[in-house]
């Protein structure tokens, strides 16, 4: 698990050393490093976990636009943009940023912020979208993906470890970190049956 | 991918091709699909902080770039304690094509090889990758002619709001004035900027901006392009390690490319725009007439070939694993006298080292004198040796430890 941690903190840009890990649950850092290269073996060197974040800010961007927000609507927006992180936050843990595309991940973020705000009309922001984009999707499909996304982290969210839990309340940051952690632990788990 | 095969179960060792910082590049045969390739050989070994930062950053970032003018990753494994990483193999690079005197590069070739470049560049910022280390050596050839860029060990994603990056990028010689003045939250205009140096380069068939330092490489600038004045620039002042330099006007441009069209100066200038937020994209340049008009850029496959370098070493494995097959005679390589009108027909070596402001060059036909000249590569001919490329040197010796230990993003 803990290299796991060290390789994602690695792959992310954000590095932690292996002795400062090995301090925090006082283990030798060198056991971290010795199974670093079975990681990314496990995972076929795929590394790159693509987070909704910047997708949440690109569509808050494209919202105040298609609004003409005023001030007042910038605000809300804002504090709209503000609850989706968090729901980002709860969507790194899950398998859903494996499964489904950033933008996806990120109007199922706003949706749920959205519900709870109720800042605007989400419902006719998407059909906006469709019907500038030309897409060869539909409305539904859409609709299938946001409802999928949503179950898996209803699921996953109850099922949370208590490692994890901990680790939670040191910052918030490190749930960035978690959310590729969790793939690993998955892909770990089906590398040893 | 298939892991537990071993180096000698799937890819015949050939001969070394080179060894850089990290470790070994050697060319091979892969056994399951005839396919010669190169294997980078990383050494793990008793590492403080475990697998190179670098390596990891190429496998992750060429994991998710394909592209025809970016270098193919493979296969990635660990063998014998170190990580091998398998690429598609590479003829020659671009700065041995500009070296080499025997070439001569014809405006369409030019062209051609600028296109590649920023076709490969454009396809890495669609995907919010910053190469961070563009120069004519990262810019390899294949046997088809096809320029593809490689090495991703310093390229990072970009797009993040208020993410910080090291400005300790890129050699020297490319590295863009906002960089030089210590910025940390930059976008592609640092990768535009080094595409124009190797713009400028294949113009000049010698490097561009030849600093020594970096105060003295924004010297180098300053003289080409005159100070940056604040319409020019008006956040200049505001970075990091900004200093004043004293007032220099800038030398038509025209003066520095005497052979360059009217379409490549345009071009060159807006590459070299300061402001990093008005300085031209990659995707705009590709939109420049200056590759649509005649001629138009050559094909690949009839690019002009440098000569074979000499192998620097050859494997023990060879006598083991069977003769080597030498590789089919080379198409006889044009070289053309030098004609008037015709970019990079200036091949004034000895004014290499000359200052801007004194900077002249004849339209002298120099070339008909090369056209005896030995395969190899040459320098004495003009009397001087080959600029000392750089990139990492002993003005960049503590960004390197830096680097060794991780401690930049």
């Amino acid at each position: 698990m803990l290299t796991c941690i060290y390789a994602a903190c690695k792959i992310e840009e954000n590095h932690v050393s292996a002795e400062e890990l090995g301090k925090g649950i006082s283990q030798d850092h060198q056991m971290i490093l010795n199974n670093e290269m079975i990681v990314y073996q496990s995972l076929e060197f795929d590394l790159i976990v693509y987070a909704p974040y910047r997708s949440v800010e690109g569509f808050i961007n494209d919202m105040e636009e298609f609004f003409n927000a005023g001030d007042n609507q910038l605000e809300m927006l804002k504090t709209l943009q503000e609850t989706a992180r968090f729901e980002v936050d709860k969507m790194m843990l899950t398998d859903a940023p494996l499964l489904f595309p950033p933008g996806q991940l990120a109007l199922a973020a706003l949706g749920n912020s959205n519900a709870l705000h109720r800042v605007i009309d989400f419902d006719s922001y998407l059909r906006g979208i469709f019907s500038r984009e030309n897409s060869m999707h539909t409305m539904s499909e859409l609709s299938e993906s946001l409802d999928a996304i949503d179950s898996w982290v209803i699921v996953s969210h109850s099922n949370v470890c208590p490692l994890t839990e901990q680790m939670c309340k040191f910052q918030i940051n490190i749930l960035y970190w978690l959310g590729t952690v969790g793939y690993f632990c998955f892909t770990w788990t089906t590398v040893r049956p | 991918m298939d892991h537990s095969k071993k180096v000698a179960d799937r890819y015949l060792k050939r001969e070394v091709l080179g060894e850089g910082t990290y470790g070994v590049v050697y060319k091979a045969i892969d056994t399951h699909t005839g396919q010669t390739v190169a294997i980078k050989k990383i050494r793990l070994g008793k590492r403080k902080e475990g697998v190179n930062f670098t390596a990891l950053r190429e496998i992750k970032l060429l994991k998710e770039l394909k592209d025809p003018n970016i270098v193919e990753l493979i296969d990635a494994f660990p063998h014998k304690g170190n990580l091998h990483l398998v690429f598609e193999f590479m003829e020659t690079d671009l700065e041995a094509v500009i070296r080499d005197r025997n070439i001569f590069l014809s405006p369409g070739d030019t062209k051609s090889y600028l296109q590649m470049t920023l076709k490969g560049l454009a396809y890495c910022h669609k995907k919010w990758v910053l190469h961070r280390d563009m120069k004519p050596n990262n810019l390899l050839i294949g046997s088809n002619g096809q320029l593809k860029l490689a090495d991703f060990g310093l390229a990072r994603m970009f797009g993040s709001p208020d993410r910080r990056f090291t400005h300790q990028v890129f050699a020297r010689w490319y590295r863009a004035p906002e960089l030089l003045f210590g910025a940390k939250q930059y976008g592609p205009g640092v990768d535009v900027w080094a595409a124009g140096c190797i713009f400028a380069e294949l113009l000049l068939r010698r490097p561009f901006l030849q600093g020594t330092s970096d105060i003295d490489q924004l010297g180098k600038i300053f003289s080409a392009f005159g100070i940056p004045t604040a319409p020019q620039w008006p956040d200049m002042v505001y970075l990091p390690d900004y200093v004043e330099y004293q007032y220099v006007l800038a030398p038509p441009l025209r003066s520095l490319f005497p052979m360059a069209t009217d379409d490549a100066l345009d071009l060159l200038s807006k590459m070299f725009t300061y402001d990093p937020k008005t300085r031209i994209s990659v995707h705009q340049a590709l939109e420049h007439r200056y590759f649509s008009s005649a001629p138009l850029p050559s094909d690949p496959d009839k690019l002009p070939r440098p000569a074979p370098k000499r192998e620097s070493r050859v494997s023990d494995f060879n006598s083991q694993e069977g003769p080597t097959i030498l590789s089919p005679p080379r198409k006889s390589r044009r070289v053309m006298p030098g004609r008037d009108g015709f970019e990079g027909n200036s091949l004034q070596a000895d004014k290499v080292d000359a200052s801007f402001g004194d900077f002249r060059q004849t339209t002298d036909d120099n070339t008909g004198k090369n056209e005896s000249a030995p395969m190899s590569v040459d320098f004495s001919i003009f009397g001087l040796k080959p600029p000392n490329r750089p990139t990492i040197n002993s003005a960049d010796r503590s960004y390197l430890k830096r680097k060794l230990d991780l401690e930049f993003q």
